[in-house]
């Protein structure tokens, strides 16, 4: 009994000299965090003063100083398309503005007969339409977007009352035509696939756009799409 | 204590178990504000080198106000697959100064680039403690906003053939919100020593040609060789980013060099987070063990106290 005593409280002694050597431990890793992060809070330079420094350090500083001056800056930027376009057939005029001085894309198109407005309305193409045109009829012709995506607003067409008549995406460019999206962003001049801007068929009330080797057909009074003969 | 001392042995490992196991992932969650998720490899057949991404978010000198931050890490990896790279995105670092959130409209931002690239020592600004100037992990910083001369939209700014990357939020802003996602891999293209006009670059479908004539996908199905084939690379291209000191020579997945550089790798970025945050200022709440932090840290002290008064 008295054996097993001093076997436990043996056991004990040694339970507590490894936790006095843990807790010393972790005092002593605490210590060093504490002291890294102290160094870590120094300056940002561990440059000497110049007067310190050693002729070889100034002339390694002087060649590094020269590369980087010689180092060029690329960026990727867009420029943004003028403040206001205005476009005009006949009696009509349409009028595509900046909604803030292109702080945001927010584009503003308003359509006038004469000098009077007919509708206004903010428009969700980013930065306006790549093309527009407006017919003597007056409705309103809007192609892909200015800046260079797969839209889905690759062709928008307005009535002269500002009431939507149709809305196709790039897709639905593409299937038309049956032209590849390879194809057409291939052979596009302007924006994602338009290889030349729109021309008017006034009297048929159609508009023609070249793109993927073909022409694609408008009708300008339903909205639909079809391949030119 | 005595009580769980005197457990029968299974049950006894089994909290110890129990309890290390919580420490430990109290430990990991407990740093959840400022650092990063984990690092994200994006793996393809065919890959023959790897390419090592240093994200840094920029926010205020509170830690607060963060940058927005997208890597679009799928489709880069897609992009520069063309070069056979592996993409290893880190996890981010966390720049606390409010003075980087908006960048100059010095050309580029040159000033404020040269200042988080070049300037102080190995991780400052965030950086990544092996980048160096033509080598190891690249740098890109995402800001607010890159300031611009009247009638520009700036989404990026990168040295030519040198170390360092920034990334504006108009870049999730564009089209709508779908985000222009070929910006980093525009810029990191940059750094490889690419240009604009050069190498078979100036097409709309070229990765580099400039932000007015490209062509930006809208997904992975866009990129080369896919749909639309935006964001292709020519094989003069090609040649130039495998010339380029920040690409190393992959292995394959699972042997020792591999491991060895992912746990460096791992290392490194905590070492760049702590020096980051022990720089910080008193008012940064990022520096300040958080109270979940002490939590774990006791359990893991205390199933290694009972680890060794089992023994």
């Amino acid at each position: 009994m008295v054996k097993l005593f001093s076997l436990r409280l043996f056991s004990l002694k040694l339970f507590s000299l490894k936790l006095s050597s843990l807790l010393g431990l972790s005092v002593l890793a605490i210590a060093a965090a504490a002291f890294s992060l102290f160094l870590a809070k120094s300056p940002h330079t561990s440059t000497p003063p110049s007067g310190e420094s050693t002729i070889a350090e100034q002339v390694a500083e002087a060649k590094t100083v020269a590369k980087t001056v010689a180092d060029e800056v690329a960026v990727d930027s867009i420029s943004h398309p003028p403040l206001e376009q205005v476009f005009t057939k006949g009696d009509y005029r349409l009028v595509i503005t900046a909604g803030d001085q292109w702080e945001t894309p927010v584009a503003i198109a308003q359509l006038y007969e004469g000098n009077t407005l007919q509708w206004e309305q903010t428009i969700p193409h980013s930065y306006g339409p790549r093309f527009a045109l407006v017919s003597a009829q007056g409705q309103v012709l809007l192609l892909d977007e200015f800046i260079n995506v797969a839209s889905d607003r690759a062709v928008t067409v307005i009535s002269a009352t500002g009431e939507p008549i149709a809305q196709h995406s790039f897709n639905d460019v593409k299937n038309t035509l049956s032209v590849s999206a390879a194809a057409l962003t291939q052979q596009a001049s302007s924006g994602w696939w338009i290889s030349a801007p729109p021309r008017l068929n006034e009297p048929a009330g159609k508009a023609l756009v070249a793109a993927g080797g073909k022409t694609l057909e408008i009708d300008l009074n339903q909205g639909e799409l079809k391949v030119a003969n | 204590m005595t009580y769980l001392l005197n457990f029968h042995l299974p049950t006894r490992r089994a909290l110890l178990t129990s309890l290390f196991t919580a420490g430990c992932t109290l430990a990991l969650t407990s740093c959840g504000d400022g650092v990063p998720p984990a690092s994200q490899t994006i793996v393809f057949d065919e890959v023959e080198n790897d390419l090592y991404v240093q994200p840094i978010r920029v926010c205020d000198d509170f830690g607060q106000n963060c940058a927005r931050m997208n890597l679009f890490a799928d489709l880069t990896a897609q992009i520069l697959k063309q070069a056979k790279l592996k993409v290893n995105f880190l996890p981010a670092n966390q720049l606390n100064e409010s003075r980087f959130l908006t960048i100059g409209d010095e050309a580029g931002g040159t000033d404020e680039l040269y200042e988080l690239s070049r300037q102080g020592d190995n991780a400052d600004y965030g950086r990544h403690p092996d980048s160096e100037r033509t080598s190891g992990p690249i740098n890109v910083w995402f800001v607010h906003d890159i300031q611009s001369t009247n009638g520009n939209t700036q989404f990026g700014s990168a040295w030519v053939d040198a170390n360092g990357v920034i990334i504006s939020e108009a870049t999730l802003d564009f089209d709508g919100g779908k985000g222009r996602r070929d910006t980093l891999a525009h810029e990191i293209g940059h750094n490889l020593g690419l240009k604009h006009t050069t190498l078979g670059a100036g097409g709309a479908n070229n990765l580099l040609t400039d932000g007015n004539r490209r062509n930006v996908p809208s997904g992975i199905e866009d990129v080369y060789p896919n749909g639309a084939g935006t964001s292709t690379l020519t094989s003069a291209q090609i040649t130039e980013i495998l010339s380029s000191g920040f690409v190393t020579e992959a292995h394959a997945e699972g042997d020792a060099h591999t491991e060895g550089m992912d746990e460096l790798a791992a290392d490194l970025a905590q070492v760049s987070l702590l020096s980051l945050q022990a720089r910080s200022t008193a008012s940064d709440k990022a520096s300040v063990p958080e109270p979940s932090g002490l939590l774990a840290l006791g359990l893991v002290g205390l199933s290694s106290m009972l680890v060794l008064k089992r023994r």
